[in-house]
């Protein structure tokens, strides 16, 4: 029934395939061929190291990483510093997004400011941020604030150039429609210039996520006595390798879960991009 | 309705100027289909977008209802080749998205947009996003959202030039049988010669760059007309013919600019 519902509905090309597969079997099919394969590759860590293939004081191996982890977990380490990290991290986030998505639209609509400023945020946005984290702990204290305000900073000109952009990128054509519908500047930009521009904003939110725990990290590598980063350096400082990849897994845990969390809310608010039949 | 009065228009390209439209005279009466027709750069959109108040003229006057155009003029519904529709709404939002704006009763929306929707064939279609729709469809709701708010004048820049023939047949099909039931004031821009006579009771030919009007042809092909037959009738081939040899040299000149 669908096949004569689709017929000059749809001229994109749809996946096709020569054998009827059932979609929900072939992505367990695909999951489980993942999971086998990151086994694998565990396995062979655990044996190179127990088997001297390679010298675990540098390589550690998984199930000494898995005690760390358990000894983190039993001594309150995840607890206490794990919150701190994600606090620093998704407030900066947030900081960031609302100011750099504020001042993309402000300068995607006057393009005059944007004109005027170019050459400054150029400049401020080829310095590498993380150079400004000495300061910004000199200014700010190695409590969390310098941390989020690092964050800030980075994921300000992730945002501000994809949100830019994407004002900028509107089309005129529709803009001039609207306004002949009678629609006013702010309905223009409501209706219009925002929904069209949030494609280029997810963008930048999407690269923002590994970049605000950048900032989050670095931030406490360099000064800190709490949060995963300083987890780490502790880690390091004691030759403690299986610390050290234990902090490394509770990254990649934190960063994939925000992943996941901006992916949802992409998908909620641009479902229009990919409509599943 | 609308009037153009030795209307020139310029633009600047560096340290060049382009003279876009030079001297254009004409104009349109309430419930009349003229189209304008000429090689490609005449300033067929320009036209538009002056009688639009989109951008003022350099020299000469725009006239609507008497009245110079200063401004935007919201008597006009605009359709643009490119079918501009609002990627991110259904198709039954798209279609009510003048009304919303101007602040209609929901209830009277709702009656219209059902209305609209049936009128264009739409209403299966009514909760799609424009990604699902055909090339066809989307424009039936492009034109399906002007012309809800019934604008006095609707101007319609070349909107089925990127349809394949036949679509195209449909659609000239389509708008005749709207027109014919509610006779808008309509200003078609096109490069078809054929479509213009297909469609129009009067055609402009402008001349290539700077834009001046060449020749006003009338077209008085009997109503209601049958867009995949017409093109047989002597009459539409003496048209054409008359058409053509207007346009022949200046789509050459057309060409170098």
């Amino acid at each position: 029934m669908t096949e004569v519902a689709a017929v000059g509905s749809r001229s994109r090309e749809e996946e096709l395939r020569e054998i009827r597969v059932d979609p929900t079997r072939a992505a367990m099919i695909l999951w489980a061929k993942r999971i086998l394969l990151f086994a694998v590759l565990l396995g062979i860590w655990e044996a190179g190291a127990r088997w001297g293939w390679f010298n675990p004081f540098f390589s550690s191996y998984p199930s000494e990483i898995f005690r760390a982890l358990a000894q983190l977990a039993r001594d309150g380490d995840i607890v206490q510093h794990v919150p701190i990290t994600m606090i620093e991290a998704i407030v900066g986030f947030i900081c960031g997004t609302v100011v750099g998505g504020i001042i993309g639209f402000i300068f995607g609509w006057f393009q005059r400011i944007a004109e005027l400023l170019d050459p400054f945020i150029i400049a401020i946005y080829s310095l590498p941020k993380v150079a400004l984290a000495p300061l910004f702990i000199l200014w700010f204290g190695i409590g969390i604030q310098a941390k989020i305000i690092l964050t800030a900073t980075i994921v300000f000109f992730l945002v501000f150039f994809n949100t830019y952009a994407g004002v900028r990128d509107t089309s005129r054509e529709l803009i001039n429609i609207v306004r002949l519908m009678g629609a006013r500047t702010h309905e223009v930009l409501w209706r219009v210039v925002l929904p069209s521009a949030l494609t280029a904003i997810f963008v930048g939110l999407r690269v923002s996520v590994p970049y605000a725990l950048i900032g989050a990290v670095v931030g406490e590598m360099m000064a800190s006595n709490r949060g995963v980063g300083f987890l780490l350096t502790r880690a390091t400082g004691q030759f403690d390798t299986a610390g050290a990849f234990a902090a490394l897994f509770i990254l990649i845990v934190i960063s994939t879960v925000f992943n996941t969390g901006i992916v949802a809310l992409e998908r909620y608010l641009l479902r229009w991009k990919k409509v599943q039949r | 309705m609308l009037e153009f009065r030795e209307v020139g228009k310029r633009f600047y390209k560096a340290d060049s100027e382009v003279l876009a439209l030079e001297n254009a005279t004409f104009g349109i009466s309430e419930g009349e289909f003229v189209a304008v027709v000429g090689p490609s750069g005449c300033g067929k959109s320009t036209l538009l977008n002056l009688a639009a108040g989109l951008s003022p003229p350099s020299y000469g006057q725009v006239l609507y209802r008497g009245q110079p155009v200063t401004g935007i003029n919201t008597k006009i519904g605009y359709i643009t080749q490119r079918d501009n529709l609002l990627e991110w709404a259904t198709t039954y939002e798209n279609i009510v998205l003048a009304l919303r704006i101007r602040r209609l009763p929901k209830r009277e929306i709702a009656r219209l947009a059902d209305q609209f929707l049936r009128m264009t064939g739409l209403t299966d279609f009514a909760r799609h996003y424009p990604a699902e729709l055909s090339g066809g469809m989307r424009k039936r709701v492009a034109l399906a959202r002007t012309l809800i708010y019934s604008p006095e004048l609707v101007m319609m820049d070349e909107p089925f030039s990127a349809l394949d023939a036949h679509v195209k047949m449909l659609m000239h099909e389509e708008l005749l049988k709207i027109w014919e039931t509610d006779r808008k004031t309509i200003l078609f821009i096109t490069h078809d010669l054929a479509e213009a006579i297909t469609l129009a009771d009067r055609i402009v030919v402008m001349s290539a760059r700077p834009g001046r009007v060449k020749l006003e042809l009338p077209i008085d092909l009997p109503r209601p007309r049958d867009p995949f037959l017409i093109h047989t009738r002597p009459e539409f081939i003496a048209l054409y013919e008359q058409l053509w040899s207007a346009l022949k040299e200046d789509i050459r000149r057309g060409e170098n600019v």
